[in-house]
């Protein structure tokens, strides 16, 4: 049975569009990044040498993250300094940052990158992680998925301290159960073009667009990767994902 | 004239029950007013498939959060949809509302939540829970055909809250003809058909007892039928010569079956006596509140369908002799046939849309 209809009675006409909505549209941040992601789509189908991976990696700007990578910079340095100095220096750091609730001088792990997936058990059991990533796959097949939620989890083995949330319209969902992966739903494109929401507030990409501005405030991912399932290339975006990671993860 | 729209929320890590108890509200809404389902239910893309807008987010024991952590999310989810879909009211379909619900009802007091609750709670659970009902505007009771031997909480607030029929998805005119659904199953009309459906297969391990059930009916020449849910995580075992289907939902064929063998949850229970399928119930003991037993003995007391405990061997084999007779078979159909109509899902349906602004309804 594919179709469940409404139960027998008076048949029900089609409802009316809905006047628009009167809200900011959070998606037109969003907008330019995501015609930017088409045309590079486009572009590069033309060039199939190049890898499939990573179209896009957004880093915050925002105040936080500045002081955060200023802290991981003077902490690598102060390593140079005797010991009786590191205390003092990261202390005076600290005071200078203002920073309302001192870490532990010992755990340079950023606070903020902590926050959502502090409960969630990593894979080598430590219950907090570095790097936060939300990792976008659209419309991937179900080998395609499977072929990149292996290659995740052995980022994350390699890596340690790695969180990631994929972010996906994939009906696959017992691929997740199976590689315990933590995984963000969005409507599929095809269920989500033509109801009255995808008529209403401008479809798909916009309502995409305005999901992503959820999820990362959500989240607050140090970078959202976004992934192309297309198999052309996708042993080298498999791989190219790895590195692009390990960019990311903080040296300490 | 503008869509108002009545947005879903159901619990649900393992199960369908609460997701296709809202289905069955949300279909049976009027034509002006909408559904959208936002689930915690592995099952969403089945629901999805019906061609109903559902939204999915994991449920904290897929995630493995910790509960700050995971309603704090759940929370933000959920206004991020109020956003997205500007729903007229929200109805919530569990046990327990999470922290994350009251805290999003909390923040949006200008609309009308509704926590819809079934009853034939567990003697004793649940009193945290009904403490949650504060933070609703309304509290929805999908009725019981055994609520007169309900021993749980809810009992008690019944005078507080408002009670339906029960509520089933499949309404009687919607069954389809014994061809068509021994056709779409794969099996033969001429045949004695036996439903085996013991659960989603994730809450216990129902290996043993349904290795008993389906051997004792192969042995009485019956073709067996086992429906395995998309979202179950393991299979049970099971003899050769089952009939494995997957289907959802499945009621609308249930005219293929001369009989079932089912667990006593809410939706199984109602839809199967409902629809007059003689039933042998095994009730599963190992819910956290559904109390399965009460309703099973209730029924067996009635008449209405057979029950055994689901760890008697004996009793189990001596319960599918009686199911296999079609004297007793035919008394247990005409005994469901006097039962109260389950029309739970149309008064909800009215009384959710009732909740929309404007007097739509």
């Amino acid at each position: 049975m594919s179709q469940l209809p409404p139960p027998p009675g008076p048949a029900q006409p089609a409802p009316p569009h809905a006047p628009p909505n009167a809200r900011p549209d959070p998606s037109v941040d969003m907008r330019g990044a995501l015609t930017a992601l088409r045309r590079e789509r486009e572009w590069r189908d033309r060039m199939t040498a190049l890898p499939s991976v990573r179209l896009a990696v957004r880093a915050s700007r925002d105040t936080r993250r500045a002081r955060r990578l200023a802290l991981r910079v003077v902490r690598r340095a102060v390593k140079t300094l005797p010991e009786d100095r590191v205390a003092v220096v990261r202390q005076r750091l600290d005071d200078a940052l203002d920073r309302p609730d001192p870490e532990p001088l010992a755990d340079p792990r950023p606070p903020a990158a902590r926050r959502r997936l502090a409960g969630v058990p990593s894979v080598d059991g430590d219950q907090a992680v570095d790097v936060v990533f939300l990792l976008l796959v659209a419309d991937p097949t179900d080998d395609d998925l499977d072929a990149l939620l292996t290659a995740v989890r052995r980022v994350q083995r390699d890596q340690g301290d790695i969180g990631i949330v994929v972010v996906t319209d994939s009906e696959a969902f017992h691929l997740f159960r199976r590689h315990g992966m933590l995984f963000e739903h969005l409507p599929p494109r095809a269920r989500w073009e033509g109801r009255e929401d995808d008529r209403r507030r401008g479809g798909w990409d916009r309502m995409l667009g305005r999901r992503l501005a959820l999820l990362t405030d959500a989240w607050q991912p140090d970078a959202v990767l976004v992934m192309d399932p297309r198999p052309s290339g996708r042993d080298l975006a498999l791989a190219n994902l790895a590195a692009t990671m390990r960019e990311h993860v903080p040296t300490t | 004239m503008t869509a108002s729209r009545v947005l879903f929320l159901t619990s649900n890590g393992v199960g369908l029950g609460h997701l296709t108890r809202s289905l069955a509200i949300g279909r049976r809404l009027p034509p002006d007013v909408d559904m959208v389902i936002f689930t915690l239910s592995q099952a969403a893309p089945l629901v999805a498939r019906l061609g109903v807008p559902v939204e999915f987010m994991v449920s904290r024991g897929h995630a493995q959060m910790v509960n700050r952590e995971w309603n704090d999310l759940y929370r933000h989810r959920i206004l991020g949809l109020l956003d997205e879909y500007d729903p007229a009211v929200v109805n919530f379909d569990g046990t327990f509302p999470y922290r994350g619900l009251l805290n999003a009802a909390a923040t949006r007091p200008d609309l009308p939540w509704v926590w819809s609750r079934r009853a034939m709670w567990r003697a004793g659970r649940g009193l945290d829970a009904l403490e949650r009902a504060v933070a609703f505007n309304a509290v929805l009771e999908p009725g019981e055909f055994a609520a007169t031997a309900d021993p749980g909480a809810t009992v008690d607030h019944r005078d507080q809250v408002r009670r339906v029929p029960p509520i089933t998805l499949t309404e009687r005119t919607e069954l389809r003809s014994r061809e068509d659904a021994c056709a779409e199953l794969g099996i033969s009309p001429t045949g004695t058909n036996v439903l085996v459906q013991l659960g989603a297969g994730n809450i216990d391990d129902i290996a043993s007892t349904a290795g008993i059930v389906v051997a004792r009916l192969l042995e009485g020449s019956a073709t067996v039928v086992v429906p395995i849910s998309p979202i179950a995580e393991t299979r049970p075992e099971l003899p050769a010569g089952c009939h494995v289907v997957s289907a959802y939902p499945l009621a609308p064929l249930f005219r293929a079956f001369d009989a079932a063998v089912a667990a006593a949850g809410y939706n199984s229970f109602h839809e199967l006596l409902d629809l007059a399928v003689p039933t042998l119930l095994v009730p599963n003991r190992e819910t956290a509140m559904d109390d399965q037993v009460a309703r099973a003995t209730w029924a067996a007391d009635a008449g209405v369908a057979l029950a055994c405990e689901p760890d008697d061997p004996v009793g189990i084999r001596s319960a599918l002799d009686r199911l296999l007779d079609p004297v007793v078979r035919e008394g247990l159909a005409e005994a469901c046939g006097g039962l109260d109509d389950a029309t739970g899902a149309d008064e909800a349906a009215t009384f959710l849309a009732g909740l929309v602004p404007g007097g739509r309804r």
